[in-house]
């Protein structure tokens, strides 16, 4: 279901709010654990970047996963951004936060890479997925990153978006460096 | 992986999780054999509700044979993944023998089926949807 630059571009202009995925989209799915239990993933500090640039845009963020484990939210939280985890239904609660909002689905995204994204990719306005996704979650997006999840795919989004609103970015005004960074 | 101080750590993918919770819908039995206790994988084993069994004075194709006589599966009805020489017996008396891309030379010997990813790349997720597949439940286009 890909589609045309021009059109993709103009959905992102209109862009309220995006849904993500965490594991496989803020991460490589991989997960390292200790001996001792403890879980370790790996996350991109210029994918941090790109979320301070969709945050500054005004645009609402937020995080459902099935993860249980609190790894999630302690990186949602360092990011500011809206987490649920240990969710079972996604669509669901993508519904609620949808309603909750006042924002309508053809100007929502969702980003995600497995099965459990079908649903709220195919609701959102915007499907979005990694190079190294599901199959089906493939077919289904308007636009897949050319970098796999964890290797700053959510950073190729956010400048995507940053280039629909603003244009390319040129070297003077990289960045608006009046609000602090949090990566 | 290994840290300085000496906590030993394993990388799994949590895109297998997909995979063997369908193993699960579908009614597959399934279980972890290592030769000792490898705490990491005793843990990772706990979160993913899988069986785990470990005996150091026992080799694997011996605690495999008790588990098939406990849940009374024949050899026939059984897939083996294993990826090193310690596996070869339990290929060699599965019914059907898998192993990764990176697997021992021996093991892609004696395999039916060698998976296109490497292991902890996604190759029990892949073993996983072609099973699914094969049971009818999923298209792969």
């Amino acid at each position: 279901m890909k589609i045309s630059k021009k059109k993709l571009f103009e959905k992102l202009r209109s862009l309220r709010l995006i849904g993500f995925d965490f594991d496989g989209i803020f991460t490589d799915a991989k997960v390292i654990l200790s001996e001792n239990g403890l879980e370790s993933v790996v996350c991109s500090r210029r994918d941090g970047l790109g979320i301070n640039e969709l945050q500054r845009l005004g645009i609402k963020l937020v995080v459902i996963s099935k993860e249980p484990n609190k790894i999630v939210a302690t990186r949602c939280a360092k990011l500011k951004i809206e987490c649920a985890h240990g969710v079972d239904h996604k669509l669901s609660l993508f519904k609620k936060i949808l309603d909750r909002e006042k924002i309508k689905p053809k100007y929502a995204a969702f980003m995600g890479d497995d099965f459990n994204d079908l649903e709220c990719m195919r609701y959102a306005g915007v499907a979005l997925t990694v190079a190294d996704a599901y199959h089906l979650n493939k077919k289904v997006s308007h636009y897949i990153t050319q970098k796999n999840g964890g290797h700053h795919a959510i950073r190729e989004v956010a400048d995507m978006v940053v280039e629909a609103r603003e244009g390319k970015r040129n070297q003077k005004a990289a960045f608006n460096a009046a609000t602090p960074l949090i990566l | 992986m290994l840290s300085q101080d000496g906590t030993e750590s394993i990388i799994c993918n949590r895109r297998d999780s997909w995979g063997l919770n369908e193993m699960k819908r579908l009614g597959i039995k399934m279980v972890v054999i290592n030769k000792g206790l490898d705490p990491a994988v005793s843990k990772r084993c706990q979160k993913l509700k899988l069986e785990y069994k470990y005996d150091a004075t026992k080799d694997k194709l011996s605690i495999l044979k008790d588990v098939l006589v406990r849940e009374q599966v024949k050899p026939e009805s059984v897939l083996y993944v294993g990826d090193d020489t310690i596996d070869l017996p339990c290929l060699k008396y599965a019914g059907l023998a898998v192993t990764v891309a990176d697997g021992a030379s021996e093991c892609k010997k004696a395999a039916d089926y060698i998976t296109e990813k490497n292991g902890g790349q996604g190759a029990v997720r892949e073993l996983c949807e072609l099973i699914v597949v094969a049971k009818g439940g999923l298209s792969r286009t």
